[in-house]
């Protein structure tokens, strides 16, 4: 059902500002409105951005968690005492500052040692030679020029060295040849290079130093070593500090809390603060209780809503109802007016999801599978009320298959005493009662169109755009089924459809358009609400992919079992060789199953059943809270 | 005559299976394309963008569907298999074959631009799955129409 909203005025001295939202905040029962133009709201930068770092030091940490200390599920959510979650503890941001500080050493420090090692690489081939690199050049008469020379040339630049009169040596191989000085005369310098050049060597320098490359390729090295020993201890500093990482995610959930706190709109006059909010009615008590707990002076108003507000929506429903809302969620938030339609739609969606998997087998994996699920991800919120509906689905899963004798794909003979068909012989009786259940579905849409036109005082339309379509639809169906099913007395069923169908569409025809005067429009926009029986048609065709469905699942499961069945033969061993494939098919078709199963449902109760009556409008009911992401808040006994 | 029949039927299954599957494999392959374009930015998103992929993926099974029971047919048929009886499985296999093809693929690009969507406005994916299975109402309609005439 949809929970009645009040408006609440709250006024209160302004040094109490502070107290009354971390109060609120802390209740989680008061969903703060922007009322008046003279509402100020901060902007909460500065604990955003806090959060932004602290997310970022998160991430980088969870490189550095030792991997051999297993986080325990008490590690993942930690339970923390609400006075240590709203204290600042300063310890905390020196904390973050120092994981950044060695972040940024190891940055650092790896873009260095990258450098370095492209230096060593370009020198590493000239490790012999003995001059130092500041002295290569002219030289008592001679040029020394260092250069690459490719190894296929290296014949053809020794010819010509040998031709005029130049010396070569050679070092090292580096990338793309061998490391070569080659020492011409000062006198004849240009003309042999140019000689030398065009056999191939290529020109290349060293950045000059004092000392010989082998000195600097040491020293090189000797840095290259105090960097990894610098990032090594960087490392073991972050190892610490992943140790202490409850401490970083306090400081997020806390910056992201206090944020939504300073974002909430409130009006300050001369002398006191004015808080406007909506709060649900089973909620008031709480909402007193943390105002008083905040400042004994205060002024508390509750107001119904006036006409034109309109208040958010929140649901309360038992239990299996509250994990099918996310169904209803998905496609639109019911209005705050209307009849909550989620413990309707949640048994038909149960039941039709069962109905397209329907294998028994599926179902008990379903169940076991999801409530494992379920306590092995610590899920909250949307993610644990879909994975609630699939368990719950896993039920009416197995129902069917015993309905179909289908387990695991197989059928069990004994089983047939509680067997109504099998879904691949007997095609046409499951498209017959898939229809059926469709006609059934629709007219629960319709039935909580009338409980919504009673609830608007609008009894015509119950009479009109309700029943007339169901005394249509059954007439039609009435008409229908006994041309295709033959029984005892189906001639008198059909024609008594036949008076059922004429009078849904006269009611129809008269009182579809009475909101016109004019007589002539009125039954030509009853003539066009009769078409619409076209559109029911389509409607009721629609669940004709139940039968699709349930067909898929059990042909692909006797297809796996198929398969399977021809490695298994008939030695004893061949079970351990087959295992595998049913394994394998059987995941595989679950999987297809559950999502075909899933989308087709949810459609279903979309277009086929939602259209006749849902009109889901609202908004969201959320209230100003703390905000949790990491961490557990235990209030204390107080509270 | 009867090699002609079964052969027919059996072109037929090969068809559903092949065309259906084709269309399935496009599809996929669109959809998958566009999911992992929209994670590299948000990787949060996967449980959401891998069902959209998916969606486009199961007229290739229906087509599967389809080429079993027209084995199964052929397999018990053996005695008396007119001609008719083979031209009769084999038309029965081209609706799901066809609009299988077909439809895989322009569900594929309502997939695309609904996983598109989500990356805006995660909270919207539920609408995009939704009207990205419209789409396969008449892929779900074609397998039915050529599951009762195999008969």
């Amino acid at each position: 059902m949809i929970v009645k909203m009040k408006k609440a005025q709250i006024a209160v001295l302004s040094e109490d500002r502070e107290a009354l939202l971390e109060a609120l905040q802390r209740s989680g029962v008061l969903m703060l409105l922007k009322s008046s133009d003279d509402s100020v709201q901060e902007d909460g930068a500065d604990e955003e951005q806090l959060a932004a770092r602290t997310e970022k030091s998160l991430r980088l940490l969870t490189k550095y968690h030792d991997k051999e200390q297993k986080e325990t599920e008490a590690d993942k959510f930690p339970s923390v005492p609400y006075e240590t979650f709203v204290t600042d503890d300063p310890a905390h941001r020196v904390l973050l500052e120092a994981i950044e500080a060695a972040d940024e050493t190891i940055v650092r420090l790896k873009a260095d040692d990258q450098s370095l090692k492209n230096e060593l690489d370009m020198l590493r081939p000239w490790t012999d030679l003995e001059l130092a690199t500041d002295r290569v050049g002219k030289n008592r008469g001679v040029v020394y020029h260092l250069g690459i020379v490719p190894v296929a040339k290296q014949e053809d630049v020794q010819t010509i060295a040998a031709t005029i009169g130049a010396a070569l040596q050679f070092y090292g191989s580096a990338a793309d040849g061998i490391a070569t000085v080659a020492a011409v005369i000062l006198e004849e310098d240009v003309s042999s290079m140019d000689a030398l050049r065009l056999a191939g060597f290529l020109e290349t320098s060293l950045p000059p130093a004092a000392q010989t490359v082998k000195e600097t390729i040491l020293a090189k090295e000797a840095q290259l070593r105090e960097n990894a020993d610098r990032i090594r201890a960087a490392e073991a500093q972050m190892k610490d500090y992943a140790g202490a990482k409850l401490s970083i995610e306090l400081l997020n959930d806390r910056a992201v809390t206090a944020a939504e706190r300073k974002k909430a709109p409130v009006t300050p006059t001369a002398s006191t603060v004015f808080i406007e909010g909506w709060v649900r009615v089973d909620q008031l008590d709480e909402l007193d209780k943390a105002i008083a707990s905040a400042t004994a002076i205060y002024e508390l108003e509750l107001f119904d809503p006036a006409k034109g507000e309109i208040p958010p929506t929140a649901v309360k429903n038992n239990k299996f109802v509250t994990a099918f809302e996310t169904i209803t969620d998905m496609f639109a938030r019911p209005s705050y007016g209307e009849v909550d339609p989620n413990p309707v739609m949640s048994f038909w969606y149960w039941m039709l999801f069962g109905m397209m998997m329907a294998d028994f087998g599926y179902g008990v994996v379903m169940v076991l599978l999801f409530a494992f699920l379920i306590k092995k991800m610590h899920a909250k919120g949307e993610t644990l009320k879909l994975l609630k509906v699939l368990m719950y689905s896993g039920v009416t899963t197995a129902f069917w298959g015993l309905l179909f004798n289908s387990y695991f794909g197989a059928s069990i003979g004994f089983m047939d005493r509680v067997s109504i068909l099998n879904p691949v012989d007997d095609t046409m009786l499951l498209l017959g009662i898939s229809l059926g259940i469709g006609v059934l579905h629709i007219f629960t849409g319709l039935f909580m169109r009338a409980v919504n036109s009673f609830r608007h005082k609008d009894y015509m339309a119950i009479f009109a755009d309700s029943f007339a379509w169901i005394l249509l639809i059954s007439g039609l169906s009435m008409l229908l089924v006994p041309s295709i099913v033959v029984f005892a007395g189906g001639a008198a069923v059909a024609a008594a459809g036949k008076w059922v169908a004429i009078a849904g569409a006269a009611i129809i025809v008269l009182f579809a358009g009475r909101s016109s005067k004019n007589p002539v429009a009125r039954i030509g926009s009853g003539l066009y609400a009769l078409y619409g029986v076209t559109g029911y048609l389509g409607d009721i065709m629609s669940y004709s992919r139940v039968l699709a469905l349930a067909l898929t699942s059990a042909i692909i499961g006797q297809v796996m079992n198929q398969l399977a069945g021809m490695v298994q033969g008939d030695a004893w061993w061949g079970i351990l060789a087959a295992l595998p494939i049913y394994l394998i098919g059987h995941i595989f078709n679950l999987v297809m199953g559950l999502l075909s199963a899933y989308v087709h449902t949810s459609r279903l109760q979309f277009i086929e059943f939602y259209t006749k009556f849902y009109e889901g409008a609202g908004y969201e009911f959320r209230p100003l809270a703390i905000q949790l992401k990491y961490i557990d808040v235990v209030s204390d006994a107080k509270n | 005559m009867e090699l002609t029949a079964q052969a027919l039927a059996i072109i037929g299954a090969a068809l559903a299976a092949a065309l259906a599957g084709i269309g399935s494999a496009i599809g996929v392959q669109m959809g998958g394309k566009a999911a992992a374009g929209v994670m590299s930015e948000k990787p949060e998103l996967f449980g959401k963008l891998i069902i959209l992929q998916a969606l486009p993926g199961t007229q290739g099974m229906y087509g599967f569907i389809v080429a079993i029971l027209v084995l199964a047919k052929v397999t018990a048929m053996t005695d008396l298999t007119p001609v008719t009886d083979g031209w009769r499985l084999f038309f029965a296999c081209l609706p799901i074959a066809l609009v299988g093809l077909v439809s895989a693929i322009f569900q594929a690009k309502m997939a695309v631009a609904a996983i598109h969507m989500t990356a805006k406005q995660p909270a919207s994916s539920g609408r995009g799955i939704t009207m990205t299975v419209l789409v396969e109402t008449y892929a779900i309609l074609a397998l039915l129409a050529s599951i009762l005439l195999i008969g």
